[in-house]
């Protein structure tokens, strides 16, 4: 046994370990020859015997009596606060989970059902929205002043603009979305037959114009509709003729803003 | 539960888990001792060691049930328990009380053995508590790494084994830092060996004159 071999045992020989007998014997035969390793199982003996007096004079002390009478009143007020955790742990983890589960396919159905009933925008009885109509072309002007009585016989350019002109519930924001749906398929309908005045007495108004550069696909988003007075002057903006006379009046005006806050269109009322 | 012989670490921890107080308790007082002593060595402070040792059973009490018992023992679960809360307390805090009472001791630097042959005087035990005092320090001034493997190889008299379960390393880890820290103290202790020498020294030229 050389030095190196001896001292990766040294300290199981010092602390008494369990050491081949072999081994052993070649380790202690070799502090024989050698007085440096000699001397270094010397010095790990002293060591081993040091420390057990330490462990023998600290092999009595245990923690006060106090500890334990506080550690078994947190462990009452421990079951108190969970009564049969440890009995219910596995099964309350299955709950749960289960719980979790079903929640997640409730609120998939309801999700589900609700876009079957509502496919283009959440009801809102108090809030209507709905999908405005869109001015095909900025060409169709109409000036829903006043001193235009009769707007089924407007014309620009030859075209006919009666059509143009729709009944439109006087206060939107009382009026559910299924009564603007109706409104609107009727205004269709008048489309389709131009015989038939868009004036029925009521409200007339222009087709909604985009406002800005939005994109007609922005407008299919729905929104909420909000009744306005304008400058009568906002007309010329969207190229309609502004009656010069009565230039210092107002117009009414319905704002289709969309669901982010922004003016998407615009129609004028009369 | 078998009520001829005394249960397990494990079938108290169940009953515990259970709601049973006096398990607890069995529980509390076979391994408080050994808790205990394993903080108390490894910070010298009783404050802190009592500290740790209630923390140690509140963690058991709160998340015993997470205790896996494939990967060792109740008492090794405990201690390495024992162990973060030491490392995280002595971390946060720099935590690091030389010895209570005994502070005037360690200016006097480390002490030897007293020669056991006779029955022990008042001077004797004097001396062999200083000198007990003395291997204390030098053990709680290891770095943490080394000090914890002498705690609980040397102090807790545990094999690599159960230190590495402690310590979650591997059993040639322990082996290494063992003998890197048994080193290391025997450099602290040798000025006293020294002195015992060069005492042993005078006395054996004060033979030779005589």
């Amino acid at each position: 046994m050389n030095c190196q071999n001896f001292e990766s045992i040294v300290n199981e020989l010092a602390r008494q370990e369990l050491v081949e007998a072999n081994v052993r014997e070649q380790a202690l035969a070799h502090t024989a020859d050698c007085e440096a390793c000699g001397l270094r199982l010397a010095d790990e003996r002293g060591l081993t015997q040091k420390l057990r007096a330490v462990a023998n004079e600290m092999n009595g002390l245990e923690a006060p009596a106090r500890i334990e009478d506080e550690l078994l009143g947190a462990f009452r007020k421990h079951k108190l606060a969970q009564p049969g955790r440890s009995a219910n742990y596995a099964w309350r983890y299955w709950a749960t989970a289960a719980a979790a589960v079903l929640l997640i396919v409730i609120g998939i159905a309801a999700l589900s059902m609700r876009s079957i009933h509502s496919p283009v925008a959440a009801e809102n009885p108090k809030t209507p929205t709905f999908q405005p109509k869109i001015a095909a072309s900025t060409n169709k002007t109409v000036e829903p002043g006043v001193d235009q009585p009769k707007p089924a016989q407007l014309t620009v350019e030859g075209v006919a603009l009666g059509s143009h002109l729709k009944r439109h519930p006087k206060s939107l924001s009382d009026r559910p979305n299924s009564a603007d749906k109706r409104n609107e398929s009727e205004a269709q309908k008048a489309d389709r037959d131009s015989t038939v005045p868009a004036n029925y007495g009521g409200e007339v108004a222009t087709d909604f114009m985009p406002v800005g550069y939005t994109s007609p696909m922005n407008l299919q988003d729905g929104g909420q509709v909000m009744r306005v007075e304008l400058p009568r002057s906002t007309l010329a903006g969207f190229g309609l003729p502004v009656n010069m006379e009565r230039v210092n009046e107002r117009v009414k005006a319905d704002v289709l803003v969309g669901p982010d806050g922004q003016a998407r269109a615009i129609r004028f009322v009369q | 539960m078998n009520p001829h012989t005394d249960p397990s670490d494990g079938e108290l921890l169940q009953s515990m888990l259970a709601g049973e107080e006096e398990a607890l308790a069995a529980l509390y007082r076979r391994r408080q001792g050994g808790i205990y002593r394993f903080a108390l060595q490894m910070c010298g402070s009783k404050t802190l060691a009592e500290d740790v040792t209630q923390e140690a059973f509140m963690v058991l009490i709160r998340d015993g049930q997470t205790f896996d018992p494939e990967r060792g023992s109740v008492n090794g679960f405990l201690m390495g328990v024992t162990r973060n809360l030491l490392l995280r307390r002595l971390q946060r805090e720099r935590f690091y009380v030389p010895m209570e009472d005994d502070s005037d001791d360690e200016a006097k630097g480390p002490k030897s053995f007293p020669a056991c042959d006779g029955p022990p005087g008042p001077l004797d035990e004097l001396s062999r508590s200083e000198a007990i005092t003395s291997v204390r320090i030098a053990v709680l001034t290891l770095p943490e790494r080394y000090r914890e493997v002498v705690v609980l190889c040397d102090l807790q008299d545990m094999s690599y084994v159960e230190a590495a379960e402690v310590l979650s390393c591997a059993v040639g880890t322990i082996r290494s830092r063992l003998h890197r820290a048994r080193a290391l103290l025997i450099e602290k202790l040798r000025p006293a060996r020294q002195e015992e020498e060069a005492a042993s020294t005078t006395a054996k030229s004060a033979r030779c004159f005589a």
